[in-house]
């Protein structure tokens, strides 16, 4: 392991480690100057703490109850994938079974003008990590039958489900038919959400595990709120049970991004090498085309400064929006009244951009969505483009 | 060749409306602007006939727009308002001069009464005393409790239980993203509320509604100007809080990508106001009747002082108070790392000017450690400020206890001028307030 020498004078680095007394630090964490083994450990610890409903005493002998962790090949879901890895290691090396068992699932997204990890590094995670099932499907075949009755077969032997090029084809006449840049990049994350849950149903996971940082989770936050989707922040963001009957957990919830990518060189160097993340949005400046901006983007830039500047509070934000209470079921208007694109609850009459305080009385905001589509939905998707949806 | 205006189709369109890119002619575009403001007044239920309702007036676009296009409503819908124009004088030399005179020319030029009170009334203080007490960091708590109580004191003092304000749709996007920024649900759950309601405490059972609440900013700038308004462009010359700075920077880059993010950051704060704990959202409907509005009208109560600052953040503060508020949560981190608990208050925070605002939005960390002992968040009680009866969830308000030490420290020589202290000051508006209060029951008994 390559020793990180930090050339940062300040801050008490290099100086005794505060956690074990013994080595020299080398990294800031949260006000504390570790060594390298003491971050590795942190990072764990943090990780393997949100997993005690995991532990091998909650599963029956045989039976490892099965979960879904969705691999975007960034470093926050390697990283979580690194760490179950060695968690299922101990527990089998402990008890000779382990407590659960991992799916894992990329979605392959190639889309013009979308960033997307090369499908390649998937056969490289594999080797590192052998132990797990693995799948890759296209984003298309969100296309392949109605995915929401959970009758889409999946052929789960196969590592890939190759989707048919007409389904290619209708996620890219889908994609080119909306606006703007933002709307996409908003649809297509829904997509890949609507993909995800279904596989998970399909192949009998009880629980997704998502790798979202602090960080991440911050982002969608704001994100959420600034897309009008505030109403299902909790469904986004929270641990438990949410509308698409899987419950979603976050084990990454309380470890920032920057302490991943400090984290990752000193844990093992697969992580490090095959992690890959979308280039850095540009910094907005007055002349940033704004044209080619997504909403995402935007706030994801916002938080790589927060992150550095004010960490404590960017934490402190999403500790205090997860206190936020998902609607209860009898608020979610009648059965079946989800929205047709991102399948969550819409309270009776709130569907749409128009009906409430801030809409208009009919008039050129109308449109024919309205009644089918979350407001959030509604603002992403122009009228005559609902018919292409999946 | 401009297009034809797409509502009449008749006139050229001179105005794509930054809310949604419609192209409207001049009088399609004031008659849109009008019709969404009366759309939101009766949809809300905001006003009685024969209601009393002061416009907290500063002489700035969005009271100069509110005040006009109220009187313009007034007549055209026969809402029956009786309106008053109120302004507070806060003591600024060269900041209220020119303003101040804006508000009287409206105060002609619409034909309203209008009601002028200064700090020196109120407080005891001007605002430039205050600066030269306290420097210039930090003052802009003392601007922002004042002016915070300066409305509802003034409405008091005339007999008036309503108060419009010019809040537009950007300044409640802001708020929202700061209170999530902040990690401040109670004030999340009532900044999206069109309505809220000072409870109790006789004298300042006030209630606060923004009829502009869903116009932008840049449309309340072009109606101003479509109409001839005449308005000053003000600013707060003091220095702004950095989390709304930050906020106010985000939503407009949000809007440049989406024109309507601010009204769908509107509508996430609504929608996201009715998923805040009720331990934290203190509602009429839970217990206390709301005397106001229409039946469904669900007023929220105001529990708020102000401690945010005077709200007039440009982004030129340098941080100080995110910075304050990172120190504060790193240092309850170590304490919960370490097992001890710290409790945070005023003192722990430094001056009360830089403390009383980070308090806030530090509590939700603290409740969180302390969450592991049993209770969950933080609830807000109402209560009255025993020294001037003002609502406040504490024994003695924010403003109280600014001018305590303010007062403290006020040279002997300059007490000897004013011959005044907090509390003769504050019986004296009280006086006011009371008596305002008397003639209002007598009223109601006559009307009985
Ligand atoms: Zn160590
Ligand atoms: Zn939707
Ligand atoms: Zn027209
Ligand atoms: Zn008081």
């Amino acid at each position: 392991m390559a020793s990180r020498n930090h050339e940062r004078g300040v801050n008490g680095l290099g100086q005794q480690c505060r956690r074990c007394q013994a080595n020299e630090s080398s990294i800031i964490v949260r006000n504390e100057a570790l060594c390298a083994e003491c971050l590795v450990k942190y990072i764990q610890t943090k990780v393997i703490k949100r997993l005690e409903s995991f532990r091998v005493r909650h599963s029956a002998p045989g039976r490892p109850r099965k979960l879904l962790l969705p691999l975007s090949l960034g470093i926050s879901s390697l990283t979580l994938l690194h760490i179950l890895d060695g968690h299922l290691r101990g527990q089998r090396s402990n008890t000779g079974r382990t407590g659960y068992a991992l799916h894992i699932l990329h979605v392959t997204t190639s889309v013009q003008g979308q960033w997307a990890a090369d499908p390649a590094l998937l056969k490289k995670v594999k080797e590192c990590y052998p132990d797990h099932v693995y799948f890759a499907i296209p984003l298309a075949s969100i296309f392949d039958g109605d995915e929401s009755n959970g009758a889409r077969n999946t052929t789960s032997a196969g590592d890939h489900v190759p989707s048919s090029s007409s389904n290619q084809n209708r996620l890219d006449t889908l994609l080119t038919s909306l606006p703007t840049p933002a709307s996409r990049s908003d649809i297509i994350s829904i997509l890949q959400t609507r993909l995800i849950v279904s596989f998970a149903r399909t192949a009998g996971c009880e629980s997704i595990l998502w790798g979202d940082s602090t960080t991440r989770l911050a982002e969608k936050v704001l994100a959420s709120t600034a897309k009008g989707r505030g109403f299902a922040l909790p469904w986004h963001i929270c641990d438990g049970p949410t509308p698409y009957g899987i419950d979603f957990h976050y084990p990454v919830r309380d470890l920032l991004k920057k302490e991943l990518l400090e984290h990752a060189p000193l844990a093992t160097s697969s992580v490090a090498d095959i992690a890959t993340a979308p280039p850095a949005p540009p910094t907005p400046s007055a002349a940033v085309n704004v044209r080619s901006s997504t909403i995402d983007g935007l706030v994801a830039q916002y938080f790589l400064k927060a992150e550095s500047d004010y960490p404590s509070i960017v934490s402190n934000a999403v500790r205090t929006a997860a206190k936020l209470e998902a609607a209860p079921s009898d608020r979610w208007g009648r059965d079946g009244s989800v929205c047709r694109l991102c399948k969550l609850p819409v309270a009776e009459g709130l569907f749409g951009v128009t009906g409430w305080g801030g809409g208009r009385d009919g008039g050129v905001e109308s449109r024919g969505s309205e009644g089918e589509l979350c407001y959030g939905c509604t603002r992403s998707v122009p009228r005559d483009v609902v018919s292409l949806l999946p | 060749m401009p297009p034809p205006c797409t509502r009449c189709q008749s006139e050229r369109a001179v105005i794509v409306r930054p809310k949604n890119y419609d192209k409207l002619c001049k009088t399609c575009f004031l008659e849109v602007f009008e019709a969404e403001v009366h759309k939101t007044i009766t949809t809300n239920a905001l006003f009685y006939p024969g209601e009393r309702v002061a416009i907290g007036a500063s002489g700035g676009k969005d009271s100069t727009v509110l005040a006009s296009v109220l009187k313009t409503l007034n007549t055209r819908h026969g809402y029956g308002l009786d309106l008053i124009l109120l302004s507070i004088d806060e003591g600024i030399t060269g900041y209220r001069d020119h303003s101040l005179e804006t508000v009287k020319r409206n105060a002609v030029q619409y034909d309203l009464p209008l009601k002028v009170l200064s700090y020196t009334e109120l407080y005891g203080w001007t605002m430039d005393q205050v600066v030269e007490q306290v420097g210039k960091k930090g003052n802009c708590t003392y601007c922002g409790v004042f002016r915070r109580q300066a409305l509802d004191r003034g409405a008091a003092s005339l007999g008036v239980r309503h108060v419009v304000t010019g809040h537009n749709a950007d300044d409640v996007a802001e708020t929202v993203l700061m209170n999530l920024l902040r990690g401040d649900l109670p004030r999340l759950s009532r900044t999206a509320s069109i309505v809220t309601s000072t409870p109790s405490s006789a004298q300042t059972d006030i209630k606060r509604s923004k009829p502009l609440k869903y116009a932008y900013e840049k449309e309340i700038v072009l109606y101003a100007h479509h109409k001839n308004l005449d308005y000053f462009s003000t600013e707060c010359i003091y220095s702004p809080e950095a989390f709304r700075g930050s906020a106010r920077t985000l939503v407009k880059d949000l809007e440049r990508v989406r024109p309507s993010s601010i009204l769908d950051i509107v509508r996430s704060g609504e929608d996201m106001a009715t998923l805040v704990p009720a331990s934290v959202a203190p509602k009429a409907a839970s217990g206390r009747e709301s005397r106001y509005g229409g039946e469904n009208v669900s007023v929220v109560y105001d529990l708020d002082e102000g401690t945010g600052g005077c709200g007039s953040a440009n982004g030129r503060d340098s941080g100080g108070e995110m910075a304050r508020m990172e120190h504060q949560l790193r240092t309850d981190q170590n304490a919960a790392t370490h097992g001890l608990e710290t409790e945070v208050t005023m003192a722990s925070l430094g001056t009360p000017t830089s403390g009383s605002s980070i308090a806030v939005g530090v509590r939700p960390s603290h409740v969180q450690m302390k969450k592991a002992n049993g209770k969950g968040l933080r609830q807000q009680t109402a209560g009255a400020c025993e020294r001037c009866g003002y609502i406040s969830s504490q024994a003695v308000c924010k403003a109280c206890v600014l001018l305590e030490g303010l007062n403290k420290n006020r040279p002997k020589a300059s007490i000897g001028i004013e011959k005044t202290n907090d509390s003769e000051t504050l019986d004296k508006g009280l006086a006011k307030v009371t008596l305002a209060e008397k003639k209002r029951q007598q009223v109601a008994q006559t009307e009985l």
